[in-house]
């Protein structure tokens, strides 16, 4: 009997511990330990009018998607809000802040009016073409969106804490051509052109810079793409000595962060006007919408990167490393470079507070064929490249670089503001049907307006996708990594966007990713050709070339997905 | 007297006899678990047969067969990880059932047979099992990778391998490292079942084929495995089921590569894919890859169960 207690105590124990080991148990580490960061905001304005009663509800109900952002800055918003609008006697209540809402969202919006009463959605992930197509099914009838549609307000200019209007409207200070991205176009065409969807971070992507590891080197951060290749080989050399490689990268579960290279000089190379170009599939064209896969510009961001992916230049084992060893391996100063995105500091900085410090993002380098292209050599287009960034004028630069014209340096300008974002995945949805939409839209007025932007700046330690002016304390504030994030981000005046639904309609449905040629199909695209790399067959002609081949062959089978 | 029994109420008739009792409580018992299948198998089973035949992100359902098409596209395209997958899975199949049941079997029927430490080697091969594979997963990580005991035995044994990929990062060896990693955790479950159909067998039966002079083989082949095939039989019929819906090893360890694959995942992977609202990925395609099994896993299930059914009858004791 007392052998039988024994075990039962003993397994009863072992169940106990395990359980407490459970993933499940573990809260969001990178919002643990979080306090909220009040800021210093402007009193309501004697001259402010006070809202004058519609009839529809006080009392907005959000939900939020706890992820790595937190959940500190909606309740510092809330609570200024609230502040501003008590004599209309708004109010904000959270009625869920998990990351289930991820995956709730969409099944919520479709249950309509009578069983939903959420208001805004903080959230991601959600098909708008597949919630709009629902709408009659939902509200019994097409006369009005299931969704909130954004045009309402954004052509309105934001409100924040003193309650007087800002002189700029939402839509212009909404990151440049962030509102692209975000029009809807889908089967319902009488909606065609409108913006059901809002963001609600800036999920800014690309290169990272450990500056400690570059300094053992004598190296600063490279300025063009053979300058960047260079430092690559420098490191390299040592590799075996000194135990620091080039970059680190995560060949198990995130070796598709590459793309964001990818992306950026392909941005650089073709503009953000052809880039987007690229995604829209030529804005749909059914003829021969395919051919905008021969876009030089693939080709030339193809040989950057196939002169960047070499298994030399990363670690042993690393092709099947995670995301958190690769970032490991960054901020404790093994590797000099890696691709990744702006949740870096946040994800790893309560585990790395030390080593976080002092990591930067950097602007993409500039592809060194831009200059080859222009006429001007590649210490030439580091010069000009590096007077952009010290903010001199045309005539300064010209004056530095007397091969270089007028379209070449407006091209290498517009090529440096160029950077990838994926924070459209963050959306902000509205229900058409919610019965607070005044209070709604004077809350979304607020979250987007300076104040609201320094809110949630100060507690999410992201930045919101509309451009604003810093104070001078907020800057100071700011952690060199944040300020590096902001240099590059430059209030979204490049920014592009890859495989967003909302772009192309064959894209949607006939399931067309970035690459789709089945050899090197999306999602392992990069870490097929970095296994592959001295394979002819993966080498950036053949890619470019049978990707394009690709399409032009599957094209019909797109159109007829697509239902055209 | 009578008078008395007379002056009582009329006793009331029960309104429920036993048997009707019995069938209320069978209902109620089996009520959750019905209404639970058809919430969350049948309907989503049905919705997925749906979606394989519409056109994707149609709002009127048109019928289509776009998905099958794009599924042949896939298929017959060099260098595929729809064709990597299958391979893969038919050989995860031939390593898990055709080898990996016939050692556990063996194994169990050792342990049976009270060798020294046989509680402890028990509790050896059922801790993978215990312990969940997510666990399993992260200490098979750390025992294979880079400068793990794994390559450091390697290299003392002056057995080459790719150091710069790794045993787990090389596709040339990566899908071997999952099978051995299948086999290991796959041990645990097993064992249990086949442990109990040995426990079962009738200890007169051992003491009579040891009186014969039955050896230690002869046993094993032509009296434990004829009496516990039955239990072999709903194994290896479970393994056939579970064939084409077999993910997780390959999502704990290499869940980016084309040549360690397996269908399940290619289903799941595309799935989640589709779930993820900025790409371009639809529900309708691996809905679609998910039929095509279906239709090729049962009938192949059956034809097993049915081919088993024959090798040896089932006999009661």
């Amino acid at each position: 009997m007392n052998k039988n207690r024994f075990v039962f105590l003993g397994v009863a124990g072992l169940t106990a511990l395990l359980a407490a080991c459970a993933p499940g148990y573990i809260e969001d580490n990178s919002s643990a330990g979080e306090s909220a960061q009040s800021v210093s905001l402007d009193s309501v304005d004697s001259g402010a009018s006070v809202i004058p009663d519609d009839g529809t509800s006080k009392t907005i109900k959000v939900k939020l998607y706890k992820a790595g952002w937190g959940e500190e800055w909606l309740k510092e918003m809330i609570s200024a809000f609230e502040k501003t609008y008590a004599a209309e006697g708004y109010k904000v209540e959270i009625v869920e802040s998990s990351a289930t809402v991820l995956n709730t969202t969409e099944q919520e919006l479709l249950l309509g009016p009578a069983k939903n009463d959420v208001d805004i959605y903080f959230s991601g992930q959600t098909s708008i073409p597949t919630v709009l197509s629902r709408t009659k099914k939902v509200l019994k009838s097409e006369a009005t969106p299931l969704l909130y549609s954004f045009d309402n307000i954004l052509d309105k200019p934001c409100i924040g804490s003193s309650k007087m209007p800002e002189k700029a409207t939402l839509r212009s200070r909404m990151f440049g051509g962030y509102d692209a991205y975000s029009k809807y176009h889908g089967e319902m065409t009488q909606w065609d052109g409108q913006t059901f969807e809002l963001s609600w971070a800036n999920n800014a992507v690309g290169l990272f810079v450990n500056p400690r590891v570059l300094a053992k080197y004598s190296l600063e951060a490279p300025l063009t793409s053979d300058e960047f290749i260079a430092d690559l080989k420098t490191i390299s050399a040592k590799s075996a000595s000194t135990g620091v490689y080039p970059y680190a990268w995560a060949g198990n579960n995130a070796p598709n962060y590459w793309q964001y290279l990818y992306l950026s000089w392909f941005g650089q190379s073709s503009g953000v006007d052809g880039f987007n170009k690229w995604v829209s599939l030529d804005n749909d064209n059914v003829t021969d919408g395919y051919k905008v896969y021969e876009d030089e510009g693939i080709l030339s961001a193809l040989n950057g990167m196939h002169d960047t992916l070499n298994l030399n230049y990363s670690e042993n084992g690393a092709s099947n490393m995670t995301h958190l060893e690769m970032q490991d391996r960054f901020l404790t100063d093994k590797a000099a470079f890696i691709v990744t995105g702006d949740w870096l500091y946040n994800e790893m900085s309560q585990d790395y507070s030390t080593e976080a410090k002092g990591v930067e993002m950097m602007k993409t380098p500039i592809l060194s064929s831009i200059g080859t292209e222009i006429g001007v050599s590649d210490a030439e287009l580091h010069t000009i490249v590096k007077a952009i960034d010290d903010g001199e004028d045309d005539a300064t630069i010209k004056g530095k670089v007397s091969a270089l014209t007028d379209a070449g340096l407006t091209r290498v300008r517009a090529a440096r503001h160029v950077y990838a974002s994926i924070g459209i995945d963050h959306q902000v949805l509205v229900p058409s049907y919610s019965d607070a939409l005044t209070a709604t839209s004077y809350f979304l007025r607020f979250m987007y307006s300076a104040d609201g932007c320094r809110i949630f700046h100060a507690n999410a330690r992201g930045t919101l996708p509309f451009s604003y002016d810093q104070t001078s304390e907020e800057s100071a504030a700011d952690s060199v990594f944040e300020q590096s994030v902001r240099k590059v981000t430059e209030n979204g005046k490049g920014i592009i966007v890859d495989e967003n639904p909302s772009l192309s309609v064959i894209r949607s449905k006939a399931a067309m990713l970035s690459w789709n040629n089945p050899s090197w199909r999306s999602a392992q695209t990069w870490k097929t050709v970095m296994l592959n790399i001295s394979d002819s067959a993966y080498s950036a002609q053949a890619m470019y070339e049978g990707e394009a081949t690709y399409e032009k062959n599957q094209w019909s089978t797109y159109l007829a997905a697509a239902g055209l | 007297m009578e008078a008395a029994v007379r002056a009582l109420p009329p006793r009331k008739k029960k309104k429920w006899n036993k048997k009707t009792k019995d069938l209320v409580f069978v209902f109620l018992m089996l009520f959750l678990p019905t209404l639970q299948f058809a919430l969350f198998w049948v309907v989503p089973n049905f919705n997925s047969l749906v979606l394989a035949f519409q056109l994707p992100s149609s709002a009127s359902g048109q019928f289509s067969f776009v998905n099958f098409t794009r599924f042949w596209n896939e298929l017959t395209e060099p260098n595929s990880s729809l064709f990597y997958s299958i391979i893969d899975t038919l050989v995860y199949f031939l390593i898990t059932t055709l080898v990996n049941l016939p050692i556990v079997t063996f194994l169990s029927y050792v342990l049976f047979k009270k060798v020294p430490f046989a509680k402890a080697f028990r509790v050896i091969f059922y801790l993978p099992a215990i312990l969940g594979g997510t666990v399993t997963a992260a200490m098979y990580r750390y025992m294979v990778g880079t400068g793990g005991p794994v390559e450091k035995l390697l290299t003392a044994m002056h057995i080459p391998f790719n150091a710069q990929l790794g045993l787990l990062g090389n596709p040339e060896t990566s899908f071997t490292m999952v099978l051995i990693y299948c086999l290991w955790t796959g041990v645990g479950l097993n064992m249990i079942m086949i442990n109990g159909a040995i426990k079962r067998i009738p200890e007169d039966i051992f003491d009579s084929a040891k009186i014969d002079g039955v050896g230690f083989f002869r046993e094993f082949f032509q009296i434990v495995v004829p009496l516990i095939w039955p239990t072999l039989t709903t194994l290896l019929v479970l393994n056939m089921s579970g064939l084409f819906c077999t993910y997780m090893p390959i999502m704990l360890l290499t869940p980016n590569d084309n040549r360690s694959s397996l269908i399940g995942w290619y289903i799941v992977r595309y799935t989640l894919a589709a779930g993820d609202g900025s790409s371009n990925e639809v529900y309708n395609y691996p809905a679609a890859v998910g039929l095509i099994f279906t239709c090729i896993g049962l009938p192949l299930t059956l034809g097993v169960k049915a081919l088993c059914e024959r090798i040896f009858k089932d006999v009661e004791y």
